[in-house]
């Protein structure tokens, strides 16, 4: 067995599907907007920034997908978390402010976990609860009302700042993306993660902890979103409920796109990040095509499904 | 009885599931190298005998001595750490996942300085034992799903060859499986024996129980018929412990 055929065969044809998917489409609109600027560093820059948020969720997604279990509450707990530490920066230093919206994510990732895990509740109904409960929590913390975050260290490291004239988000997206790929594919924990979706028997008979491995799976999609929060809020330098409101499409969409199976056992996390950065380039060259958000809506829509389509017809060969 | 200590000596086994007795009075010894088959109409309880010995379920009574020890699984995997594996029924296989990985679910070997996996390890063990084995798949990396029922079957019993150290429990492992692929796996059964471990099979193939065993032991709705060394019965008799019909 030499090494080269056993790269091509690791490399199995439903990765391709990502990438030649985000091929055509960044061709696409390297085409045809070309007038437009979509090619320009600026905007491809742009892309990624304010794909940031998106990519950190998706790499919990991955986690809970390949571990049998879902997570729909996490656009929820994005708007707790950033609103968590906005309200908490208000009063308090940097660091209380990160660890309580941080903390607040995990908390709440770790409650779906412990109900999934321990009670033995489907994630689907679970996670669909605890959605619309901290939606309505978010709501309610600051009464709809937008809490600005001045602290300016806080907006650097999470938002418009850099390190050596890489922007910070580009930095929290690759140390994200690399951290979550080593541990899925390249530590134990991960092993028993995609083994737990994929055979939750011979896992449990294998001597894997399965509830522990769905508990944190739960736990670790609290802790991206609540990380996607804080991004959010450096961004934008203030926190709202609406926050993470339209992401659970998008970043669902985007994580079946890039290679994981809906019934587990399968992920990858760099296929999310190209996922991610598919739905960020459609999102950004539908609105220099200068589409009406409707028809932005409807043609996002329609390729989702057929993008959708072609990776699971593939994933079910 | 050999006077060698037994690898396994089960003493007045009993089972319940609420109201239904699916074990009673259930004793045996399993000696190393010996191959004992299970046999038994489907509900004997011939399965639930073999979730008991790997840990899955705790006798309502009697005991489980291993290697003269008394033994009380917590669970499955404390069995294994034990020395005992299972070739299971239903495949407990991870289908998505490379042989490799399956051969070493629940023990994947890591590297230093950082805990990785250490895949080119568990790679190269897998191939040199599936080639020491005589298991014909393209190779350690293939996906489980895309090999054949004789092959995923070949695996299970390679996982359990690699990491058995006293006894290996297999329940029907040939019940899918074609004309070929049971003489292949009847093989492994038999280079598991060579390699000195006791052998628990369940077979509704009386064929292949006369092929395989030193001894066969008969249940019927839960009860111990008999125990007879395969050199001195026949299938006459065999079949009418199982069926009750003389
Ligand atoms: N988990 C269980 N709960 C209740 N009854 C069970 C359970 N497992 C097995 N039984 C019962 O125990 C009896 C023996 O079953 P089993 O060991 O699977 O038989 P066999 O493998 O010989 O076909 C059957 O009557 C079955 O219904
Ligand atoms: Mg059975």
């Amino acid at each position: 067995m030499t090494a080269s055929a056993s790269l091509l065969q690791r490399m199995d044809l439903q990765r391709s599907v990502i990438y030649l998917g985000f091929l055509a489409i960044f061709l696409f609109f390297a085409v045809t907007l070309h007038d437009d600027g979509f090619l320009t560093t600026r905007n491809l820059t742009n892309i990624v920034l304010q794909t940031a948020p998106a990519t950190v969720m998706a790499i919990g997604l991955v986690f809970a997908l390949s571990a049998g279990e879902i997570d729909l509450s996490f656009g929820s707990v994005v708007a707790v978390s950033a609103l968590t530490a906005a309200v908490v920066l208000q009063s308090y230093p940097l660091a209380v402010g990160v660890l309580a919206g941080l903390g607040a994510g995990i908390a709440i990732g770790a409650f779906n976990g412990i109900l999934v895990a321990y009670f033995r509740l489907p994630s689907f109904l679970v996670t669909l609860a605890t959605m619309g409960l901290f939606a309505g929590i978010a709501r309610s913390m600051t009464d709809l009302r937008s809490i600005p975050v001045l602290n300016d260290t806080f907006t650097g490291i999470f938002g418009s700042g850099d390190l050596f004239g890489i922007p910070s988000l580009v930095l929290w997206t690759i140390v994200a993306v690399i951290i979550g790929h080593v541990v899925y594919r390249n530590t134990r924990f991960g092993a028993h993660v995609v083994a737990t979706g994929d055979n939750p028997r011979a896992a449990q008979v294998s001597g894997i902890k399965v509830p522990r491995v769905r508990f944190a799976v739960l736990t670790l999609c609290g802790a991206t979103a609540g990380l996607a929060g804080l991004l959010y809020s450096g961004r934008l330098q203030a926190a709202k409920y609406t926050l993470g409101e339209t992401d659970l499409m998008t970043v669902i969409a985007a994580v079946i796109v890039g290679g994981t199976a809906l019934n587990g056992g399968k992920g990858s996390i760099i296929g999310a990040l190209l996922g991610c950065l598919l739905m960020g380039m459609l999102n950004n060259g539908l609105i220099l095509m200068g589409l009406e958000v409707s028809d932005q809506m409807i043609v996002r829509g329609l390729i989702i499904l057929i993008a959708v389509a072609v990776s699971l017809r593939d994933t079910s060969r | 009885m050999s006077e060698i200590q037994p690898v396994l000596a089960l003493t007045n086994i009993h089972k319940a599931f609420g109201g239904v007795v699916a074990i009673e009075d259930f004793s045996l010894d399993l000696h190393p190298g010996e191959i004992v088959a299970l046999v038994g109409d489907n509900g004997a309880g011939k399965s639930t005998l073999i979730k008991i010995i790997s840990g899955v379920y705790k006798p309502t009574s009697g005991e489980i001595c291993l290697s003269g020890e008394t033994s009380q699984f917590a669970d499955a995997s404390e069995a294994r750490e034990k020395g005992i594996e299972v070739v299971y029924q239903d495949l407990a296989l991870a289908d998505h996942q490379p042989v490799y990985m399956n051969l070493f679910l629940g023990r994947e070997l890591t590297k230093p300085p950082f805990g990785l996996l250490d895949k080119a390890r568990m790679r190269r063990e897998t191939q040199e034992l599936v080639d020491e084995l005589d298991v014909r798949i393209p190779s350690a990396s293939s996906t489980i799903r895309d090999l054949s029922g004789g092959q995923r079957q070949g695996i299970a019993i390679a996982r359990a060859t690699h990491w058995a150290s006293k006894l290996v429990l297999l329940d029907e492992p040939t019940a899918a499986l074609g004309v070929a692929e049971t003489a292949k796996v009847e093989e492994l059964v038999l280079s598991l024996k060579k390699k000195n471990l006791a052998i628990l099979i369940i077979s509704h193939s009386l064929d292949q129980v006369f092929r395989l065993s030193d001894r066969i032991c008969v249940l019927r709705r839960g009860k111990q018929i008999g125990v007879r060394k395969t050199a001195d019965t026949d299938k006459n008799e065999i079949v009418s412990m199982i069926t009750g019909v003389a």
